[in-house]
This record gives structure tokens, C-alpha cells and sequence, in this order.
């Protein structure tokens, strides 16, 4: 019973983090937007009742099988306001192989959010469970 | 049909363009348990996590765990050893190409039953086959990493994979504490098409990692083609990427 709180408690959370950074508007590029009508849900409601206590929280180091990921969270009223990457895995120095190669020009282009009559979406489930589990960590300290 | 449930800790979506496939769509769900309940470092007795503590030997292991191996060690190979199962702790997992090697072979089974429209998505990577509902190839949207209700590309496919690695949820305080001036890496996401969605999969995840020269990886590749986004929302694509795009 305990574990279903704290997991739950940590989704919630995630949920508040997400939703808090999708509506910081100085800090996602702009989009021209296109078109009309998105039949994707709309975003989550956010729930009440999630209270953790003011302050710096760090996380524990979590490895990523590329790197390791430490978060700290940032509590403020009461709620997490800011989440800090202490420790976030560097790409490795460029595989000589690879940059001496003569490489092609590719194309480039400013997203722009579309349309969203499509079958299926693909997209990045959050697969570093590192970063949740440090995230987790930060979050359950400042709940004591 | 489709049908969605939470197995290895993600949606999984089965749809197959058929009337009464339940029975088939089941048998996907539980090849994706038995797959989770053999390779997921977070189940104590998994396979996986037995010969992470030296109770059976690899040779002495499953089949199915052996090629996983066998297909971990080409793939680091091929990557020039960007991608590597054993983790800095001296851990083996495998997930990063066991969930797109699972997700072909459970599309296996549904062609064994004899359908061949449907899709298989597992936590976002997909493989495609034959027609959508419509009799038309299938409408893939690619998610726009800075806000996950949108999509900000539209791909058709047909008997392909797609697979995304990303991390959308990022501080606005990355730094490296020993040298703060120092940038580090800033992409949020990499798509990969591929023949199947194992190949997509096992290229995607080092790709990620290798920051924005992941990219060329894709595009060195035979076969495989991909679309790169940064943090600044610049996307960049693989020169046979188009093709793929619905306009």
C-alpha cells in the first residue's frame, strides 16, 4: 500500500513537473503552428493536494547505461518549481571513424506543430527510469 | 481491433484490421509479459537479473537471452560501442534493444494468424504493417518533444519500424558542475525508420546518445532513416527522409 502511494505521489508529481514546463512559455521555442483542429486529449487536469516542503532536494546519482543522472528538485510554495540536472551524461568524444568521413549536408528546419489526424504517434516514453528514479528520490525527501 | 495495456512499465498497443482478434491480440500481451518477466532488471527473478548474479551462466540461459546477447554485442560492434548493455555498474540490461526486437517478434505472431494490417506500439516504437482502417498506408505522427499533445511531423509507413529516443523532460540548468561554461549536449530527440522496428530501435538508442552527430550515424546506415531535434526546435533529417513524409 505504501509503495502504491509513493509511486503514485511520484506520478502525480511528474505530472505537475511536466505541465509546469509546458506552460513556461519563455522557455520552448515557438511554433508556428499550422493547422486546426488537434484531435489529441487535452492535458491532464492537474490535481490537488500534492504538499512538499520548501528547499533545495538532491537525488540520488542513477546510472543511465550511457551516464549517470542526478536531479535536484526545487521546492517553493510549497511545489516543485524548478528541477536541476546535476549530473547529465555527456556524449562521448566523436568516433574517429565518423568524423572523418566526409559527411553530406543535411537538411535542416524549425518544427512546427501539424495537424494531428494521424494513426499513431511515436515518440520518447521518459526510458531513462534513472532520471525518475533520482527525480523520485529529490521528491520523497521533500515530502518528509 | 485494438487494445492497450501497461506491460514493462509503458503502453503497449496492439490494433489489428480484422473483427474478432482477441484471442490473437492476448497472445501478443502475453508474449510482451514473458519478455518482461525474462529481461527486466526490475523483477528480482527475472532471467536477466539471475545471471546478473551469477546463478546461471549465459551459456547455460534461455535461447531467447542468448540472442538477445548475440544481437547486444553486433549492435556494439556496428556503434563503435556507443551501444553497450552492461551498464557503469557492471550490470547487464538489455532493454535498450530488447523492446523493439519484442515488439518485431510479436508482430510475428499476429502474421503467423494469418493478418497482415495491423500495428504493434510498445512505449512509442512501432512496427507498421500493410493498411491503416482506411485501406492506406499508416499516418505516424513524431511528438514534439517541448509539448507531448502535439506532433510535429507526419511519416507513412508501410511494413516498417519507427522507433524515438528522447528525453523531453529537461532543466533549464543543465551544467557541468566541474566546468560550468561547458555546453552540454542538446538534443531532445531522434526518430528512426527502419526496415523493421527492431533495426529502428537498437540504432535509435545509440544514436541519442551520441548528441547531434547521431544524426550521420542514421545517415551512414543502409536502410535506415531519421529526423534529429534539438533544444532549440531545429530539426534536422537523414537525405532519403522525405520520402517518408506526408504532406
Amino acid at each position: 500500500m505504501k509503495k502504491l502511494i509513493l509511486s503514485f505521489s511520484i506520478i502525480i508529481t511528474f505530472t505537475l513537473y511536466a505541465f509546469f514546463s509546458n506552460s513556461k512559455s519563455n522557455s520552448s521555442p515557438q511554433l508556428a503552428s499550422s493547422s486546426s483542429d488537434l484531435n489529441i486529449a487535452p492535458p491532464q487536469s492537474i490535481p490537488n493536494g500534492v504538499m512538499f516542503k520548501n528547499g533545495d532536494y538532491t537525488g540520488t546519482i542513477e546510472d543511465v547505461y550511457y551516464g549517470n543522472v542526478q536531479i535536484k528538485a526545487v521546492i517553493s510554495n510549497n511545489q516543485l518549481s524548478d528541477v536541476i540536472f546535476l549530473q547529465y551524461p555527456k556524449d562521448k568524444d566523436n568516433s574517429v571513424k565518423i568524423s572523418q568521413r566526409a559527411m553530406p549536408i543535411l537538411r535542416s528546419e524549425a518544427i512546427k506543430s501539424q495537424s494531428a489526424d494521424v494513426d499513431i504517434v511515436s515518440g520518447a516514453t521518459e526510458t531513462s527510469s534513472g532520471f525518475r528514479k533520482s527525480l523520485g528520490n529529490a521528491l520523497a525527501q521533500a515530502q518528509k | 481491433m485494438k487494445q492497450t495495456r501497461l506491460i514493462m512499465g509503458m503502453p503497449v498497443t496492439v490494433d489489428i484490421v480484422a473483427p474478432n482478434t482477441d484471442l490473437i491480440i492476448d497472445k501478443v500481451f502475453d508474449y510482451f509479459t514473458y519478455i518482461d518477466n525474462k529481461f527486466s532488471v526490475y523483477k528480482k527473478d527475472s532471467e536477466i537479473m539471475m545471471i546478473n548474479r551469477k546463478e546461471i551462466s549465459l551459456e547455460k540461459s534461455s535461447s531467447d537471452m542468448q540472442e538477445i546477447f548475440r544481437l547486444a554485442e553486433q549492435t556494439k560492434q556496428e556503434t563503435d560501442g556507443y551501444f553497450d548493455i552492461i551498464n557503469k555498474s557492471g550490470i547487464y540490461d538489455p532493454s535498450g534493444i530488447v523492446k523493439g526486437w519484442a515488439i518485431y517478434k510479436a508482430s510475428k505472431i499476429i502474421e503467423q494468424h494469418g493478418f497482415f494490417d495491423y500495428y504493434v506500439d510498445a512505449g512509442g516504437d512501432i512496427q507498421v504493417n500493410g493498411n491503416n482502417h482506411e485501406g492506406k498506408p499508416w499516418k505516424i505522427g513524431i511528438k514534439n518533444p517541448f509539448n507531448q499533445n502535439e506532433i510535429v511531423k507526419t511519416v507513412c509507413l508501410r511494413n516498417q519500424g519507427i522507433a524515438t529516443s528522447g528525453n523531453y523532460i529537461r532543466g533549464q540548468h543543465i551544467y557541468n558542475p566541474k566546468n560550468k561554461s561547458e555546453q552540454i549536449t542538446e538534443i531532445v530527440s531522434i526518430s528512426v525508420i527502419g526496415p523493421n522496428v527492431y533495426e529502428a530501435d537498437r540504432f535509435a538508442t545509440p544514436a541519442f546518445a551520441m548528441g547531434k552527430s547521431g544524426i550521420h550515424l542514421i545517415e551512414r546506415i543502409k536502410g535506415l532513416e531519421g529526423y534529429i531535434i534539438d533544444s532549440a526546435g531545429i530539426a534536422t533529417m537523414t537525405t532519403g527522409f522525405e520520402k517518408y513524409v506526408n504532406n
